[in-house]
Order: structure tokens, then sequence, then C-alpha cells
């Protein structure tokens, strides 16, 4: 059974495993594919994988997390050591995807965060709009802002999942919401002058 | 900490229930993860009641154990085999089927792809030693599970093709052969999506209604108008 040694993990909101507890017990892989379960996929789609891909996707990340869960010795936050898992094999799958494209690497080779045309027309004006705000705002500073706001993770387990100083986690925090707030009065601002093309 | 205005936050709140993995795409992934590092693994438990908790579940808990009793096919074949000293050429589509359930069972098992002649009930002493219940209706229950899947995956697949019309044929096809199966709430969310994707709103509405009346955790805004949520 694949599993680590835990202080132990005990829950602190709505499916979320933290960890150290009073008691040593070993988290198990199956407890963790139960609670991130919808958290990778979510978070995975959000990166930009599709529906045809999602699955395969998917299964990668907790093949990799299977893997390496020996090797996670202190999981003080384990969302965000699993949301670099997520990062890394999406961006790794986008690196494959665009090789048997042949097309060239993206420049930031950051993940693109954005929804595809088929996901957009799936959803409601209001998050339409949402994605509309969102790619107002740069790469980095998108990511960054939807790890705050759609996932609510704290500023350090968001630096732990980037790997960035907690206080460029902060700033970055910052501007995007300012950003955000900035794209949406203008967007509002054009909607109220019927410029809203 | 700068934070976001309150019209901002009414945007943010719409995006946070966007990409949710329905049932399906549970079941789906988890079925497929098991056969590649194994049903213990993640925690499938091979038990014989757990059909009888999948329609009102809704957790990955409850589909791991749907899982459990999809591998529950190679189940029987595997303790099966385990008993035979000498293993028996098979018909290819048998040999198929079993190897990948077989895969999720790679805790128990040899490396090698386990095959069983289907026709051949496992040894008795096996299966009271090892199984719980018979089996020969594990298989059939497991088998017929992993098509209700297939059909409702592939309604899926030609649903985010963008062809309604084909995915509704297919989702006919389920209630067909499953007028009372196991994922009948998920085929009903699925012909939701279809009829809303072809303008057919009424009877998305009709179809959400009945819904709502059998599924607890369906929202009423939702059973009301279906398409405009979508």
């Amino acid at each position: 059974m694949s599993g680590l040694s835990l202080a132990a993990a005990r829950s602190t909101g709505p499916g979320e495993i933290s960890s150290p507890g009073p008691t040593s017990e070993v988290l198990q892989f199956s407890v963790i594919y139960q609670t991130y379960f919808d958290f990778v996929w979510r978070c995975t789609r959000r990166l930009g994988v599709g529906p045809q891909s999602i699955d395969d996707v998917v299964q990668e990340i907790f093949i990799v997390i299977h893997a390496r869960l020996s090797t996670l010795n202190s999981p003080t936050a384990l969302r965000s050591w699993i949301y670099g898992i997520i990062r890394r094999t999406v961006l790794a799958h986008s690196r494959m995807d665009r090789a048997r494209a042949e097309s060239p690497l993206d420049a930031t080779d950051e993940p693109s965060l954005m929804p595809t045309p088929l996901d957009v027309a799936e959803h409601t004006d209001q998050v339409k709009l949402l994605w509309r705000l969102l790619a107002e705002l740069d790469g980095p500073k998108r990511e960054a802002f939807v790890l705050a706001e759609l996932e609510e993770m704290t500023m350090p387990d968001i630096a732990q999942a980037l790997e960035i100083p907690l206080g460029t986690v902060y700033s970055r925090v910052r501007a995007a919401r300012q950003s955000f707030d900035a794209a949406l009065a203008r967007h509002t601002a054009r909607s109220r002058g019927g410029g809203d093309r | 900490m700068t934070n976001l205005s309150h019209e901002a936050r009414v945007v943010v709140e719409a995006g946070k229930e966007v990409f949710q993995p329905t049932n399906m795409d549970r079941l789906r992934v988890t079925q497929a993860l098991a056969e590649r590092i194994g049903a213990a693994t993640l925690g499938i438990a091979a038990n014989a009641h757990a059909a009888a908790s999948l329609v009102s579940g809704n957790s990955l808990a409850t589909l791991l154990k749907i899982v459990g009793v999809v591998g529950l096919a190679a189940v029987g074949g595997v303790y099966y085999q385990a008993s035979r000293k000498e293993p028996a050429p098979l018909p290819p589509q048998v040999a198929v089927a079993v190897q990948s359930s077989s895969a999720a069972l790679e805790p128990l098992l040899a490396p090698s792809p386990v095959t069983i002649p289907e026709a051949v009930e496992p040894a008795a002493s096996v299966q009271s030693a090892r199984l719980e219940q018979s089996p020969r209706s594990s298989r059939f229950r497991g088998d017929s599970l992993r098509e209700e899947v297939a059909i409702l995956t592939q309604a899926g697949k030609e649903l985010h093709n963008g062809k309604p019309a084909a995915a509704l044929k297919t989702l006919d096809e389920h209630q067909r052969k499953f007028p009372s199966g196991v994922l009948t709430q998920e085929r009903s969310a699925t012909r939701i999506q279809a009829l809303c994707a072809l303008g057919r709103t009424s009877e998305a509405e009709a179809e959400s209604a009945k819904l709502a009346r059998t599924s607890l955790g369906s929202p009423q805004s939702l059973a009301e108008r279906p398409c405009a949520s979508r």
C-alpha cells in the first residue's frame, strides 16, 4: 500500500486534508484519491486540458502522485503539492501536443488557464464574462488569481504550489485583483454605452 | 491585501462550480486508473454488496465501489485461474475483456494477463474461500455495468463533439437495454444536455423535472430552467 507517514491526516474543511496532527498514521493514496479527485479534475480543466484528453491527463497526475507519495516527508500543504504535480503534468501534456502538431513552443511555456471555445459555448453569460476578464490578465497573474479566488488557496499554499516567494504571491494576487476589477469596470462601462462587442 | 469589489466577487462566484467532474467522469477515470495501478491501491473493495448503494450514492467513494463491482467480472476468473495448473486457451474476445479488468487486481496477481473460459464456473472451494458471492452473478452484474458505462461514455463523447442528436439515439439505446439501470440518473442528465443543445427546451424541462423528483441532490432552479443554466 502506498502511503506516507504523517503525524495525522485531519480534516480542516470540506474535502481537505492537512497535517500534522497528534497521532501517527499513514495517509493512504486511496484517501488522497477520493479527497482530491474533484480538485485535480477541476484544475486540470482550468489549465486548458480539453474533454478529449482530460481522462488521460488526470490518470497521469494520479499515477505521479502515487509514485511520489513515499518521497513526501512533510506534507504541510498537500493541496499545493498536488497542484504542483497537476501543473507540471499539464505542461508536459501541452508540450507533447505541440510537438505532435509540430507547432512552435509557447514563448512563456506556462499553462493557459483559459477554456477551449467549446467550453465557453457551454456556459452561462456570467461564466463567459469571468473568462473574458481573466483573459485580460497576464499568465502569472491569472494563475495566482485563479488559485486565490476560485480555489481559495492560502497565500503560502500558492507560493508552494507555484514555487515562488511568498512576497511575490502577495504582490501578484494584489495586482491581479486590481486588474480584474479594472477590467470589469471597463466591461460595465462598455455595456452601458452599448459598445460591448 | 486588496479585496475584490462586490461586482467582481459575484462574477468569480459564478466560476467556482465550473469544470466539476460528473459521476460518469469519476467512474470512467477510476475504472481506467484501477486497470493501471491496481484496484486495491485505489481503495476499491471487491464487495458483493456495493451495487445496492449505487443508485442513491453520489460520492467518489460510492463510485469506487461501482468499479469494485465491475472488477468482480475479473475476480471470479482470476481466482479460478489461480486454482488451475494450466492456463486454458480462450476465444479472443473473452481474453480481451478479462485482460482489461484483471489489471485492476495487480496486487493479487502475477503480472501476466489472466484469461478464463467464460463458460466455465470457478471452483467452488476457491469461490467460497475468496468471494462473498457467486462469481457468475458478479460477472453478469459487472458486464452489465461495464456496458452501461460504455454506452453513456459514447453518448457523452457525441455530445461533446457537437452531435446531440446522435447522443440522444445512444441514450435511447441505454434506456432500451437498461430501463432500470444503475446509471439512469447519469442518462437523464446527459439527455437534458442533449435536448438543450437541440433547442428542445420543453422536453429538457420535463426530463429535468423527472430527474429532480428522483434525485435528491438536484437544485430546484436547474429543474425549472435546465437550458438556461448551461
